[in-house]
């Protein structure tokens, strides 16, 4: 088990790594935009992220 | 025997003894026909008694008293005079007067028998202490008082009494006006007529009074007289010259005068006339003054240099105006008006102060490019807008979709530099200038043929009317286009900065106790933010002083040089500026909306957004801070170009991400109040175009990336 968790952690730090450029873009659009907008989409990053790690075995299979 | 008849008659017929009349007399009648007594009269016992009006010698009601009645007065009574009746046993009445002395008047019982109305039932009394009835007996007493003591009921009535009411008296003064004064005569006043002058001599010595001159008149029909005034009182003798002697008859008087000045008079020592025999024509010399010198010439004007009819107006110029450059300005605001419609100078104009219209613009080209990738509808509607704009208006000297701007306004310097007209120089020496020679240049006709071109009027006219700008910013959203309403920095000269700080010091006074920087080294912690407190303190107040229109007025100053340009103002100013912001974005509410649209200028955003920031600072920590912060960075970013508020949020929003990475992702407020339709509403239209620069390019950039791996995998 915690084997398997180590492994998804390594996958999910290269998924993340692989993203870097769309997270900094979504990053700087999260800090530049303000009030309800930032907050959607501070909200939609995180989420989707956590979608995307989260179902990496999913999308894999 | 009619002596003695008349005198018979006399001695039978009564004469009435008439008294004189007292000065300020008032006599006061009190018939008791009410409770209410006349002032000045006090009753200690007794009631008003009308059932048996008109009887005992009364008249109407009555004073019914039935035991010892006291009647005061408050005034001096010298007399005093009543009825007292329907007494069956013996009484008396006593009266007090105002020495301490007193008298008593003792009366019997009064006859009944004669039956109603008893009209003789009833004695009258009467006192009289002064000399004011002409009584001899009378003395300066007053009657203070007196009282009725009767033991059975008794009528009273028919009460007055007299005093004197000092304040009517009229007080006549007698003014003796003293005469004034008179020196003493002259004696010995002697007039010798030789047949040619007259002599007059006289002998005076001072009296009481001194004399102050001599006068002798005259006169040849004793109706018009000449005065000699002698003002040397030592002189006793004076010679009338032939001159003035005619023939006929010579009247004359001596007088010595007093000071008249002061209110003294003169005497009349002597008078008489005398007949002259010769006449001798007088010798009358004219002096005639001779003209006075012309007045000197006004100082030499530096004028009429140029007289030039501006817009139907005569214009006039002087040498200081042709030196200083007035001349060559006046030139360029003609000059421009006629090319831009704008009455200004080329310095106004390449600072963008006019809107200027330029011919042809070329639609979208390098700046759309990425979006051309995944937007094909924007071809689409650059077509269209290129179909129908021929003219694009372009608002405080910005280009919209990407203009050649550099050659157009290249013409238009060309323009400036062929100067249309050129002034006559004309001098004047000053004796030569007439005030009708006026030499009219006319300008404005000549100009508007060569540059207005009217059919590009008629055009422009048609495409204002067309809703362009709308089309651009509704129908293309998300597109890079530059914003109509973006301006070109202010550029000005460092003179021209100085110039504009110093009308910024100007509008705002203020008294802050300023630390020299030695001080503020030599400070304590402590003390530097006493220090800082106590400048942010007066600050805070002078601001919360200030009127909405003197707010508007400093920010307008602002605007004038350009925040970021403000660098060149001291901390203070800044400062000032700083809290007159955040005070104006406080209050916006209670702003007009062209005070509004000067905050507006200030922060760099439109003048709808000031409201969205005003509400969003309420909320929002990172635009409230950015509000706050917004004067101090934007002189620190002197050299941005474009530098908003916008950009001061996106600092503090990267300033905080470093400081807290976290909550700036999970610092959700008010989440389920968003719904899909207002997501953005709360962002200023400046804040939303700098996030689409930043935004689109990095997801555009992300696809491409992506389409590449895909088409290199495959």
């Amino acid at each position: 088990m915690i084997k398997k968790i180590g492994s998804w952690i390594v996958t999910a730090i290269k998924e993340t790594l692989n993203l870097s450029w769309t997270l900094v873009g979504l990053v700087i659009a999260t800090l530049t935009l303000t009030g309800t907008a930032q907050q959607v989409t501070g909200l939609a990053t995180v989420t989707t992220l956590a979608i995307w790690l989260l179902t990496i075995s999913f999308r894999k299979d | 025997m009619l002596l003695r008849l008349c005198l018979a008659l006399f001695l039978l017929i009564p004469t009435p003894v008439f008294a004189n009349e007292v000065p300020g007399e008032v006599t006061v009648n009190e018939g008791f026909e009410d409770s209410t007594y006349e002032t000045g009269l006090t009753v200690s016992t007794g009631s008003i008694y009308c059932d048996e009006q008109d009887r005992y010698g009364t008249t109407g009601c009555s004073l019914g008293i039935g035991s010892s009645t006291l009647f005061e007065f408050s005034e001096d009574v010298y007399e005093v005079g009543f009825i007292v009746g329907a007494v069956n046993n013996s009484y008396d009445v006593k009266y007090y007067y105002s020495d301490g002395t007193d008298e008593t008047i003792q009366k019997s019982g009064q006859d009944n028998s004669e039956g109603p109305p008893w009209a003789n039932m009833v004695d009258s009394f009467y006192k009289s202490f002064t000399d004011y009835n002409n009584d001899e007996a009378n003395t300066d007493k007053f009657i203070t008082k007196f009282e009725v003591n009767v033991s059975d009921p008794t009528v009273f009535d028919t009460l007055y009494w007299q005093y004197i009411d000092e304040s009517t008296i009229t007080t006549t003064t007698t003014t003796t006006t003293i005469p004034p004064a008179v020196p003493d005569n002259a004696t010995s006043v002697s007039v010798n007529y030789n047949g040619e002058g007259i002599d007059f001599s006289w002998e005076y010595t001072n009296g009481n009074v001194n004399a102050h001159s001599f006068h002798i008149n005259y006169s040849y029909d004793n109706s018009t007289w000449t005065r000699v005034i002698i003002d040397d009182t030592s002189a006793r003798t004076f010679h009338l010259k032939s001159g003035y002697v005619q023939t006929g008859t010579f009247y004359w008087s001596f007088s010595v005068c007093g000071d008249l000045d002061n209110g003294e008079s003169c005497t009349d020592s002597d008078s008489n006339n005398f007949e002259t025999t010769q006449y001798v024509a007088p010798t009358t010399t004219v002096y005639v003054a001779p003209p006075p010198p012309p007045p000197p010439p006004p100082p030499t004007p530096q004028e009429i240099i140029v007289d030039v009819v501006v817009e139907g107006v005569d214009k006039t110029y002087t040498q200081a105006d042709v030196n200083d450059g007035t001349i060559e300005r006046d030139q360029e605001r003609i000059d421009n008006e006629s090319e831009f419609g704008c009455f200004m100078t080329n310095a106004q104009i390449e600072r963008g102060d006019c809107f200027i219209i330029i011919e042809e613009v070329e639609v979208f080209e390098d700046d759309i490019i990425e979006e051309e990738i995944i937007i094909t509808e924007k071809e689409v509607i650059v077509e269209e807008i290129k179909e129908n704009v021929d003219v694009i208006i372009l608002e405080d000297d910005v280009d919209v979709l990407d203009p050649p701007k550099e050659e157009v306004f290249e013409d238009a310097v060309v323009e400036f530099e062929e100067l249309p007209i050129e002034f006559e120089i004309i001098e004047f020496d000053l004796e030569d200038i007439a005030p009708e020679i006026v030499v009219e240049i006319p300008i404005q006709d000549e100009i508007e043929e060569e540059i207005i071109d009217e059919e590009i009027e008629v055009e422009v006219q048609e495409v204002l009317d067309e809703p362009i700008q709308e089309v651009v910013s509704e129908d293309t959203p998300g597109t890079t286009l530059p914003r109509v309403e973006d301006k070109e920095p202010i550029e000005l000269t460092e003179e021209e900065v100085a110039v504009e700080v110093a009308e910024i010091d100007e509008v705002i006074v203020i008294e802050l106790e300023i630390a020299s920087e030695e001080e503020i080294e030599e400070f304590t912690e402590e003390e530097l933010v006493e220090y800082e407190e106590a400048k942010e303190e007066a600050i805070q107040e002078y601001v919360q002083d200030l009127t909405n229109e003197e707010a508007s007025e400093v920010l307008e100053e602002v605007n004038d040089i350009g925040v970021q340009n403000l660098d060149q103002a001291t901390e203070e100013i800044q400062e000032v500026v700083q809290a007159v912001v955040e005070e104006a974005i406080a209050d916006v509410a209670e702003l007009t909306e062209e005070q509004v649209e000067v905050v507006a200028e200030v922060l760099q955003v439109e003048a709808e957004d000031v409201a969205i920031i005003a509400e969003s600072v309420k909320d929002d920590e990172v635009i409230a801070e950015a509000v706050e912060e917004y004067v101090e960075r934007a002189v620190e970013n002197t050299d941005v170009e474009n530098y908003t508020l916008a950009d001061v949020v996106t600092e503090i929003s990267y300033e905080s991400f470093i400081d807290n990475p976290i909550e700036t992702f999970v610092d959700f407020n008010n989440l389920g109040d968003i719904t899909v339709a207002n997501i953005g509403d709360d962002m200023t239209q400046d804040q939303k175009e700098k996030a689409q620069e930043v935004v689109v390019p990095v997801i555009l950039t992300r696809i491409a990336s992506m389409a590449a791996f895909m088409f290199r995998r495959s």
